[in-house]
């Protein structure tokens, strides 16, 4: 009997253990990356797989969330009525050590990130503080900055400038504290192995074996643990799209991401869920300056670049060597919301950009170019065209020559480049033509990190060369006033502007398809990080 | 011998700093700089120079550059910032030479002994199909064969897993696929040298004496097919441990290879110099053993 009762004891036991197991499952995924991060420096972090995993371990004042600005460290805030102001009462919260995060680690990551000597990659985020940019170039003096603790848990935020910007701005990854002692310990090497960071966000690195995996585990010590559901994430880095696929199929990642449909719909077709973003804008930048005197004649002539823009077919062109991307037919994509809600259906714009080819159009226009500019066709010189030698940014531009070609008759030579020495002839303005990106912006065009500010001559160093100063004082309005509507509505007129004037060369925007397994739920997706893996979960069984 | 010996080890550090110095010239005459960047103002960039001290005299450099290679530092990336470029190299190059050497190692073999073969069977079908594979295997780059067997083995009859790396399982596909055209080329290459001393004088008299037609390959015909083939295998090592752009790519290999290309597209100053001088010390060093090997291997040379 004793031997029956052990031997119950025993399943019982083995049982309860197996329940506890079941019940401590572990949430994980992996997901692929085509590169590996660079820095975990919020500072020098540039690239969108350092930016992530920052974020994903770290967190500022406020956080985006399904493109919604959310307090993160700061509990809440007081705003001045210019919009110039913001009083942030923080949280006691922790970094993932367990010491105390103040409002002192703040003001010292500003200070850091626009350290005029260390040259930090991203001190530009750090000029939204008042006397920030002069603090860099040597005119203002550390005390002058805007971001000052008041004490432990309130800080104190000064904008250079008023806007409805400046909040989302708080919720880039630059912005993101970096503990004192161990920085100052680290110096430039902050940021650079798995022992060499700390956060205070939702995960806490655990392994970051360079070129071939990273390992965030769950931050107890997160003041919002709660909200948390996965307890693992591993990246793998170095993933191409073909070998994405395969690891896919095989179960090796639970998600990934790809520009090109080709691999996405294949897997889509297998089962996998797929949710797509819009990227950046492609682009065919013109210099009008022109990389010789005689091309820049006709480059600045407005009627010229619009006989360009009717020249192009984008429909073509997103069909066959940017395959992926969606044609350009205005500036603003159609993701991004205006007062109400999308921007698109509130301002229609009927004369945007051609998606087709106007080949009528276009000779007109280049024979009103012709005439203001008392020359003939046989005067058009050879333009060139300038991109990075990869096959897609040839391929591109191969089919906008020809099609300039076809509608135009004008001639254009390609020039591809390692990237750092096409960059060498943009900054050089070594160019007629280049193809490019630029991103879509956090809030929208207007920006900072938007499309439509490269183009304000009224600021120094400008890469490119457009100049219009009803342009400029759109982008002063639109980027100052702290009303919503006048925003969007300076915003609509800057559109028109940029559809009428051409100013640069709008070819599509890019698509980023996101394929995971379908069992992994999404939450707080938004534009600036695409999908945040932070808050994703896995649909119980 | 020892003088012969130290006399091409000062001949392996003049070439080395000859190197040095070709390459610091020739990467600083590239244009653009590695700080470019549309999203980082130019004051930022300026400052980014200097940091890295590369706002002062191009001579001036290279001077600061040869004191600290004396030292031992050989400085920090530039794209990854705040790492030694001794760590990347260090992280980096035990997989690629683990794998390069695993690779060469069963390629040597292998290559050998379907070269010798294909000697012992000329012009019959056993030699044809060898130099069949072996044409084949010269003439289907990685970057096609490679993808291929991944799909096969790991997709298709999940036998081997299709990336990374870390256990047996995961070297064998890119080794088979790393060592593959040095097995066609080492086949080709062993065939030839066998055939060439079979018309020796010594074989007719091994012949002669009566020995067994294994006892004369074994003793007499690779023996002295291997001068040679001993040529090629200081670079090969050199080169195989240096990893494989294309290799290390399609099976997600966190070797060396892609920082050799990496580097130079982003211009990563330290690193690309760094990973020059690595593999010319490699290669140098390889071919000095290797010149010292071959008197050991064949003693009628005379190292003096």
């Amino acid at each position: 009997m004793k031997r029956y009762l052990a031997i119950l004891l025993a399943v019982t036991l083995l049982l309860t253990l197996t329940a506890g197991f079941a019940g401590a499952q572990v949430k994980e995924i992996t997901w692929a990356r085509s590169y590996d991060s660079t820095s975990l420096d919020p500072a020098e972090a540039s690239d969108d797989n350092s930016i992530n995993i920052v974020a994903y371990m770290g967190e500022g004042l406020v956080r985006l969330v399904d493109n919604e600005v959310v307090p993160g460290v700061a509990e809440n805030w007081d705003v001045s009525g210019d919009g110039m102001t913001y009083t942030f009462h923080l949280r006691r919260s922790t970094w993932s050590d367990g010491t105390p995060l103040t409002a002192y680690d703040f003001e010292y990551s500003v200070l850091r990130l626009i350290d005029p000597d260390a040259g930090h990659a991203q001190a530009l985020t750090g000029y939204i503080f008042k006397n920030a940019q002069a603090y860099v170039e040597g005119t203002a003096e550390a005390a002058d900055i805007g971001c000052k603790a008041l004490d432990e848990y309130t800080l104190e935020v000064q904008f250079e400038n008023t806007g409805l910007e400046n909040l989302y701005s708080l919720t880039k990854s630059m912005l993101i504290p970096v503990k004192r002692e161990l920085a100052e310990e680290l110096g430039a090497a902050y940021g650079s192995d798995t022992d060499k960071v700390l956060g205070n966000g939702p995960f806490v690195l655990v392994e970051w074996a360079h070129e071939d995996r990273i390992v965030l585990e769950k931050n107890p010590a997160y003041w919002n643990a709660g909200a948390i559901a996965m307890d693992r994430l591993t990246g793998l880095a170095n993933v191409a799209n073909d070998i994405a696929v395969e690891m896919m199929q095989t179960g090796v990642v639970d998600l990934c991401s790809f520009s090109d449909p080709m691999y996405s719909e294949q897997l889509v077709g297998e089962g996998f869920s797929e949710i797509t973003m819009n990227n950046p804008y492609q682009f065919l930048h013109i210099n009008e300056l022109g990389a010789t005197e005689e091309t820049g004649k006709f480059l600045s002539n407005t009627n010229f670049r619009r006989a360009l823009s009717s020249a192009l077919d984008r429909t073509a062109l997103t069909l066959s060597v940017l395959q992926g991307r969606e044609p350009a037919y205005r500036l603003v994509d159609p993701s991004k919301t205006g007062v109400n809600g999308k921007f698109v259906d509130e301002y229609p714009l009927d004369d945007g950009i051609n998606v087709t080819a106007d080949a009528q159009k276009a000779q007109t226009y280049l024979n009103l170019a012709l005439e203001e500019l008392g020359l003939t066709a046989d005067d058009i010189p050879v333009f060139t065209m300038l991109c990075y030698e990869s096959p897609t940014s040839q391929l591109a531009l191969q089919a906008c020559q020809d099609m300039f070609l076809t509608a135009l008759g004008i001639q254009c030579v390609i020039d591809p480049q390692p990237v750092q020495q096409m960059m060498g002839k943009v900054f050089s303005f070594d160019y007629d033509f280049w193809y490019g990106g630029l991103g879509t912006g956090q809030m929208d065009e207007l920006s900072d990190d938007g499309i439509l500010g490269y183009f304000d001559s009224s600021v120094e160093g400008q890469i490119f060369s457009y100049a219009n100063p009803t342009y400029n004082e759109l982008i002063a309005t639109g980027k100052t006033t702290l009303d919503l509507q006048v925003r969007k509505d300076t915003l609509f007129e800057l559109e028109k502007i940029f559809c009428d004037e051409v100013p640069t060369l709008l070819l599509g925007w890019t698509t980023l398809r996101y394929v995971y397994r379908s069992d992994i739920v999404l939450h707080g997706t938004n534009s600036a990080y695409g999908v945040d893996l932070a808050f994703i979960d896995l649909a119980a069984e | 011998m020892l003088r012969y010996a130290l006399k091409r080890i000062g001949i392996a550090l003049l070439t080395i700093f000859a190197l040095t110095t070709i390459t610091f010239f020739l990467l600083h005459l590239l244009p653009g700089d590695p700080f470019l960047n549309i999203k980082v103002p130019v004051a930022i960039q300026e400052k980014q120079m200097a940091y890295y001290g590369l706002d002062k005299p191009i001579l001036q450099q290279y001077f600061i550059y040869l004191k600290n290679l004396l030292t031992g530092n050989l400085g920090t990336s530039l794209k990854y910032v705040g790492r030694n470029v001794t760590d990347i190299i260090a992280d980096f190059f035990p997989v690629s030479a683990a794998l390069g050497l695993i690779a060469l190692f069963f390629a040597e073999l292998i290559g050998m002994t379907f070269g010798i073969l294909s000697a012992q069977f000329k012009n019959r079908w056993p030699d044809y199909l060898l130099m069949f594979f072996a044409i084949l295997g010269i003439a289907l780059p990685s970057m096609v064969i490679g993808p291929l067997i991944r799909y096969f083995f790991g997709v298709e009859l999940r036998l081997l897993p299709v990336s990374g790396w870390g256990t047996p399982e995961q070297i064998i596909m890119p080794a088979f696929v790393l060592g593959l055209a040095t097995v066609a080329a080492n086949t080709r290459m062993m065939r030839a040298c066998m055939l060439a001393v079979t018309t020796q004088d010594y074989i007719k008299t091994a012949q002669a004496k009566g020995l067994t037609p294994t006892q004369i390959v074994m003793r007499h015909e690779l023996k002295n097919s291997l001068v040679p083939m001993l040529a090629g295998i200081g670079p090969a090592v050199a080169s195989v441990m240096m990893g494989s752009f294309v290799v290390e790519k399609i099976f997600v290999i966190p070797g060396l290879g892609k920082h050799f290309v990496n580097a130079v597209t982003t211009l990563d100053y330290p690193l690309i110099m760094s990973l020059t001088i690595f593999y010319g010390t490699i290669l140098v060093t390889m071919n000095l053993l290797v010149d010292l090997l071959y008197g050991v291997v064949d003693p009628r040379i005379r190292l003096d």
